[in-house]
């Protein structure tokens, strides 16, 4: 896995590549954790993402949680493409939000639903 | 009837069929024994054999059924391999099984107990095989949900344990697996991930409900967290079965599914009903329920919601099982129907109506249709037949000590159902014969030159309205100078006369023809080929034989497609009408004195250059009255034999509905049946091979 952190005032974009696998999980928490510190919204691109580790998609999952329970916002760029398939492959692909988030929203969304 | 035999009666058959289908998996397990699609096709005939058994009442077949599928379960999972014992004991099993199906005497508790015992030795190597005795308990598992063949639809909550990334075990890779056993919607839960900061990177945070619909049942679930469940929760449960998903219910609604998974009480959803808003938006918000959960019970709602529309898509198209009694009875009203409109159509053609001919027309065209669609209804491929011949040919090899392998094909080919039934004993005959005096031994053909194992070739296709069967063997061939010393020593051939490989070969179809030595267990009294020709005559078909010394035997044989309801050519003779199957007419011309040729006692008619024997309807059966000036000959043609009969006048082409003859008439000669024609009269059916063969009554 390699990572790059791009900050463009408030907006921060962390781009990820590679194989986000198990051995990979501490250095991406990690990386999260710096990325979401001192930035209210944080852009995930991960188009050049190969393969993603359950490990990893708890990380995406809980660093999500910490984002919006701090008040700030957190995203994927392009998420038509790559870690959805993974999570769809884990069964993340949602059709409504998380409530446990604050703005109500997952990153895993496939599309609003009629409850 | 009442409705419990009438579902007696329906297990019985589909349980026939099922032991059909077992023995053919035996058959080709013995040559693959490896392949798990043929255990697994074993097993769940077993499983749905024993299972259906112990629902209908059938506890003794389901018992002793069950001890074998304990077997096959060991097989399945490699506990037990598969051997020619095994598979012998097994055919031994269906033999057992079927014998019990059939209330048969063979069926004894004896051989039962016996056959139970060494199943169970086979399962439990080492421990005594405990004989059971004939009036122990039913014995049957509890698990018609144990096992497989009947979809279901299974929720499954996977709660693995913490620490189950750091073993190296990849959750995706178990799911993968629970996909490939059928429909499968996986829903993760994320509830339990913690916040960043608190969050243990190579802990397993997340569990999962899954909707699996599947035939494999639950032990082919189990099978998949068999490394995982110690360490972990695995609850499985059966959402709907089958039955009920079919029972027209719409599936659960919301609530019920919410408090069926415990996430939920009765008491919870009757609240949130008293808001009389939606209920999964009004949990929601009450806070009662995650959206997860809620999603999660709305996945699972709408998996069973599709499976059942997908049944009951399928169950509409699918086939329903009818009794051949009441198809009989179709046929036979639609042999009524064929009749009243030929009645009809004469009817109109002597009133000169234009309003009745068109509805005459309408009628025949209608009944037409039905009559073709009716017919149809009767039409089983002759692949069951086949099937049948595999074992035989297996036990029959290892009996004689020849090593023979069958090979079917055509096996899609359809006959009328009666036919069928009525071609098992001929074609056993034929293949007894092929293996005992056709196929050599193994040392005997390897000193001739041929690979040791001989092959019985079994070929069916359609060819116009006949189905064309040939039996070939690759064995020694028929002894000509055997045939020809042996029917002359009987009688049947003049010593000097001249006769091709054909006129001998048919030979061995007259009664009590052997050239055999020795008398075995399998052939070789005589008593056979002369049965398979009335047999093949009784079904309106021809059997001809060729063979080449040293290289094999073919013995064809050419049935018609139905027995029901034929086209025929009506012809007259002495004011009598006549009909014979349409498929042997070649032609129909004058008979010109002049053609045909003076020979001695024979007649014979010069057809464009060639000579064709005939016979004289009017002389065959004693009919009265002077011959009209210009006859008519009708030149058939029998497995490229023609042949001429000789009648008054040729009416036309007619649609034959076949009645058989009375007891009385049965044994008459020259005639097969009669048939009822739109006046009202009755025409007999003409036997041509009969006829054909000079045994008509002079």
């Amino acid at each position: 896995m390699h990572h790059e952190f791009i900050r463009d005032g408030n907006v921060g974009t962390l781009r990820i590549t590679g194989d986000m696998d198990i051995e990979s999980a501490q250095e991406l928490k990690t990386v999260l954790l710096e990325s979401l510190a001192g930035v209210d919204r944080l852009l995930l691109d991960m188009t050049g993402v190969s393969s993603i580790h359950l490990s990893c998609v708890q990380l995406l999952c809980s660093a999500h949680l910490t984002a919006t329970g701090s008040g700030m916002e957190m995203s994927l760029i392009d998420t038509d493409r790559g870690p959805h398939d993974d999570a769809t492959r884990y069964g993340f692909l949602r059709n409504t939000g998380c409530r446990r988030t604050m703005d109500g929203q997952c990153l895993w969304l496939e599309r609003t639903t009629d409850l | 009837m009442g409705m419990a035999e009438t579902h007696r009666e329906a297990f019985r058959d589909e349980a026939l069929e099922l032991l059909s289908e077992l023995e053919s998996a035996l058959l080709e397990l013995e040559y693959r024994p490896d392949e798990q699609e043929l255990i697994g096709r074993t097993f769940r005939a077993m499983h749905t054999i024993k299972g259906s058994g112990g629902m209908f009442g059938f506890t003794e077949i389901s018992d002793f059924t069950h001890e074998v599928e304990t077997v096959f379960d060991l097989v399945r999972s490699g506990a037990v391999a598969v051997d020619k014992e095994l598979i012998d004991l097994t055919l031994r099993s269906c033999d057992l099984i079927r014998a019990m199906l059939e209330g048969d005497g063979s069926a004894d508790a004896e051989t039962r107990r016996k056959l139970t015992a060494l199943f169970r030795d086979i399962a439990r190597p080492g421990e005594p095989a405990s004989l059971p005795s004939e009036d122990s308990a039913p014995a049957t598992e509890g698990g018609s949900a144990a096992g497989g063949d009947v979809e279901r639809v299974y929720r499954i909550r996977f709660i693995p344990s913490r620490d189950i990334l750091k073993t190296g075990t990849d959750p995706a890779l178990l799911l993968d697996e629970l996909r490939q056993l059928g429909s499968c919607t996986v829903i993760a839960h994320p509830e339990r991930i913690p916040r960043l900061d608190e969050l243990e990177p190579e802990d397993c945070h997340t569990f999962w409900d899954v909707l699996l619909t599947t035939n494999r049942g639950i032990n082919a679930i189990r099978d998949v967290f068999i490394f995982v469940e110690d360490d972990g929760e695995l609850h499985i449960d059966v959402l709907d079965t089958h039955v009920s998903l079919s029972e027209g219910s719409t599936g659960k609604k919301l609530g019920e599914i919410l408090v069926e998974r415990g996430d939920l009480s009765s008491e919870d959803i009757h609240k949130a009903l008293s808001f009389q808003r939606r209920l999964g938006e009004l949990l929601v918000e009450k806070g009662m329920a995650s959206p997860a959960q809620v999603e999660s019970a709305l996945v699972e709602q709408r998996h069973v919601r599709e499976v059942q529309q997908r049944r009951q898509s399928n169950e509409a198209a699918a086939s329903i099982r009818v009794s051949s009694e009441r198809l009989d009875k179709l046929v036979n009203l639609v042999g009524e129907l064929v009749t009243v409109q030929a009645r009809l159509s004469m009817t109109a053609d002597h009133r000169c109506d234009p309003q009745l001919t068109l509805l005459a027309e309408e009628v025949e065209r209608l009944t037409a249709e039905l009559r073709d669609s009716t017919l149809t209804l009767r039409m089983m491929p002759i692949g069951g037949c086949f099937s049948r011949f595999t074992r035989l040919v297996r036990d029959l090899s290892g009996e004689l000590g020849k090593n023979v392998e069958l090979v079917t094909c055509g096996g899609e080919t359809e006959l009328d159902k009666t036919v069928l039934e009525r071609l098992n004993d001929p074609l056993v005959h034929i293949i007894r014969n092929s293996i005992d005096h056709g196929i050599e031994t193994p040392d005997v053909r390897l000193a001739g030159g041929k690979p040791a194992q001989g092959t019985v070739r079994l070929t069916a296709e359609h060819s116009g309205d006949s189905v064309t069967i040939t039996i070939e063997d690759d064995g020694a061939g028929l002894d000509g100078d055997a045939i020809r010393a042996k029917a002359v020593d009987r009688g049947l051939l003049n010593p000097s006369a001249a006769s091709c490989d054909k006129e001998l070969f048919s030979l061995i179809f007259a009664p009590g023809f052997s050239t055999a030595k020795t008398v075995t267990g399998v052939s070789g009294r005589g008593v056979g080929m002369d049965v398979v020709k009335r047999a093949i005559d009784s079904l309106r078909g021809s059997i001809d034989i060729s063979s080449r010394r040293g290289i094999g035997t073919v013995i064809t044989i050419r049935l018609p497609l139905t027995l029901a309801i034929i086209e025929t050519l009506l012809v007259k003779a002495a004011g009598e009408s006549y009909v014979m199957p349409l498929s042997l007419v070649e032609e129909c011309i004058e008979l010109n004195r002049v053609d045909a040729v003076p020979s001695s006692g024979n007649r014979l008619v010069n057809v464009r250059g060639g000579i064709v024997p005939y016979v004289s309807l009017r002389d065959s059966f004693n009919l009265g009255g002077a011959a009209p000036d210009i006859e008519q000959i009708v030149i058939t043609n029998l497995s490229g034999n023609r042949f001429g009969i000789v009648v008054d006048s040729v009416v036309g082409e007619h649609q034959t509905v076949i009645k058989t003859l009375g007891r009385v008439y049965r044994n008459v000669e020259g005639i097969s049946g009669a048939t009822i024609l739109g006046d009202g009269d009755i025409a007999l059916i003409l036997d041509i091979p009969a006829l054909m063969g000079g045994t008509g009554p002079q």
